[in-house]
């Protein structure tokens, strides 16, 4: 059954299914960053599978790891994505080498959620977009939902899965609607369409991806331009492959990031699709090299907005190629 | 533990002629790696101590830890010699040695790296009650915040962890059982070069864990062995000679500080025969000299290279 929920239901009822369903599910975090719904009565259900940590993130991002390891299921929240520097070993330097080191034996499928990406008026130091470091980490499982169904499928593919996960999540796709069918989630694929055309391609991840389409449904209504946009599900490992099979079925392909170039998701997917195909027909529109600043006027200076988006793709869309 | 009984010299030695076995071997072994000579007093107390299903994060120092516990010496040293053998297949070396089958799930090589672990092992143990948390590392580890993080968090969650700091900084310097009492952690040390008294400081550290499902922190202080260094230990003490515990060796290090010889002396002093000691030795010196004949002829992984480089990196999916 297909129904249209806001982002956040659906996040907050993947998460209820996995906590029904595995009783090694337990969920660390404050309430303040809570991505289940606080009002229907979760908690209480199991008072002893929520843990309020101190406010410690390298030793309980590293305990997360261990309890993993242990048989657990440990999703930890942290809210703010730039709170998990302070324990940044745990998921890049611990967590993803266990199965590795133990030949198979161990697994530690630790589960992080944080709200990445520019929030707006959330100032330079709680504004970041971690994906850029953590995507070329061996082991680690980066995903990167837009969608109600998306993020349904993400949070139970981490919580049923082998690997240690983040979940590069976004506070601004919160009230995002879209449609959720629960006994359809697919332990989720890399790429997920959000519309379908025939004249070009726009690749986002997380709200980026939103943008696009809203981008793209604009050229459709007003320059007859029929794109489709993909979103970046999975960031890691990286479904390039998925990308390039999708950009050589159109004439042209943008990429769109909201985090700044150098080592950004979106350059690395690009160098490998420019493998295959010309160079004309790709064209990379991140956020500028600067800090993401406090006002948000001067933010949407700096990060792609639904405009700048339009038109990258339209002066782009008439370029001789 | 009863009057004559060798078990503890036992373990101690066959950790000592292993270390002793892979400084002989250290210019066939690739990257640095650390020998635990007298620290093996905590690493036999802990092979005494575990109960089944219990967990243990050691750390990069660790050998004496996992022959203590019962790990195969040919695997480690095919493992440190980076042959591809399985269940590791040369993807660890010394430093990341781990043995899930004796409860060392995985090996953290970064200082205080498995202090924070352990406390997940606990909290998972805790809810299945399994067993306890031991956790090992050295006293630089508690240089790190992540280590006061840890135990304030074992407490606040009253986690069953059993925290051993190997502390060989030395007869001066000053005791750490203050960091943990700070926290409310029940503290307790012990003298490194008594095994006995380690060995039982160590029960009852873990008694108290087990009893109360709450922290327990162990100090073991140590002498440090003078052949340490930084990355690449040098045998410069030689090796151990039981026969030494009958009369002084010459050595400081051997007089003083070796808790192997002085748990040799106290066998001696409790009326057990030389000959004893010395036909445990032998059989611990041929035990090791065989595992080391067996990791230099280890069988390769059956997979190829690549593969092995390649594989357990990402989960298959459903």
């Amino acid at each position: 059954m297909t129904e249209t929920v806001p982002y956040w239901e659906a996040r907050a009822r993947a998460l209820a299914r996995c906590l029904d369903a595995d009783p090694s599910v337990v969920i660390i975090g404050h309430a303040t960053s809570a991505p289940y719904n606080s009002d229907d009565g979760i908690r209480d259900r199991y008072p002893d599978r929520f843990l309020t940590p101190p406010i410690s993130e390298f030793a309980v991002l590293s305990a997360s790891v261990g309890a993993a390891s242990a048989g657990l299921r440990p999703c930890v929240f942290l809210g703010t994505s730039t709170f998990m520097y302070y324990g940044w070993s745990a998921f890049v330097n611990e967590a993803p080498h266990v199965r590795y080191l133990s030949g198979g034996q161990v697994s530690a499928p630790a589960v992080l959620h944080v709200l990445a990406g520019a929030r707006r008026a959330g100032g330079v130091q709680h504004e970041h977009t971690p994906q850029s470091m953590l995507q070329g980490i061996p082991g680690l499982r980066l995903y990167t939902p837009a969608t109600p169904q998306s993020i349904y499928d993400v949070v139970v593919a981490a919580l049923t899965g082998d690997d240690p996960v983040v979940i590069a999540d976004h506070v601004l796709l919160g009230e995002t609607e879209g449609p959720l069918d629960e006994a359809a989630s697919t332990q989720t694929g890399p790429l997920e369409l959000l519309r379908s055309g025939d004249d070009g391609l726009i690749v986002g991840s997380s709200l980026m991806s939103q943008r696009s389409l809203e981008a793209a449904d604009s050229l459709a209504d007003g320059e007859s331009l029929s794109l489709t946009v993909a979103n970046l599900v999975t960031l890691s490992p990286s479904p390039w492959a998925e990308v390039a099979e999708l950009a050589e079925r159109h004439p042209f392909t943008v990429f769109v990031d909201e985090a700044r170039g150098p080592g950004s998701p979106a350059s690395y997917v690009m160098s490998r699709v420019a493998e295959q195909l010309p160079g004309e027909r790709l064209r990379l529109l991140c956020a500028s090299e600067t800090f993401y600043p406090f006002a948000p006027a001067l933010l949407d200076e700096v990060v792609p907005t639904v405009g700048r988006i339009r038109d990258t793709v339209l002066a782009f869309a008439a370029q001789p190629r | 533990m009863s009057a004559g009984d060798l078990t503890l010299l036992r373990l101690m030695l066959q950790a000592r002629r292993f270390d002793e076995q892979v400084l002989r071997m250290a210019d066939r072994i690739d990257g640095h790696h650390h020998v635990s000579h007298g620290l093996e007093a905590s690493a036999a107390a802990l092979g005494l101590v575990r109960h089944e299903g219990d967990l243990v994060a050691t750390n990069y120092r660790n050998h004496a830890h996992l022959i203590c516990l019962g790990h195969d010496p040919a695997l480690m040293l095919a493992e440190i010699l980076g042959r591809p053998v399985a269940p590791q297949l040369g993807r660890a070396g010394s430093m990341h040695l781990a043995a899930p089958e004796l409860g060392v799930l995985y090996t953290s090589a970064m200082v205080a790296g498995g202090v924070p672990q352990s406390l997940g092992y606990a909290l998972a143990l805790k809810r299945s009650g399994a067993g306890v948390s031991f956790c090992l590392f050295g006293d630089g580890a508690l240089e790190e915040g992540v280590a006061h993080e840890s135990l304030n968090l074992a407490m606040l969650w009253a986690l069953p962890v059993v925290f051993v700091c190997e502390n060989n900084a030395g007869e001066d310097s000053p005791s750490l059982t203050a960091v943990a009492e700070a926290h409310g952690v029940r503290a307790a040390v012990a003298d490194g070069r008594r095994p006995r008294e380690v060995v039982s400081a160590l029960r009852d550290a873990a008694g108290h864990t087990r009893d109360t499902l709450t922290p327990s922190f162990l100090e073991v202080r140590s002498a440090e062995w003078p052949g340490n260094a930084a990355f690449f230990p040098k045998d410069v003490t030689g090796p151990t000679d039981l026969s030494a515990a009958a009369a002084q060796s010459g050595s400081p290090w051997y007089d003083a500080d070796d808790p192997v010889l002085a748990e040799a002396r106290e066998l001696l002093a409790e009326g057990v025969p030389a000959e004893r000691l010395q036909a445990v030795e032998a059989e611990v010196t041929a035990e090791i000299e065989a595992a080391a004949e067996h990791a230099l002829t280890a069988a390769p992984a059956s997979a190829s290279l690549a593969e092995v480089a390649h594989s357990d990196v990402w989960a298959a999916r459903p």
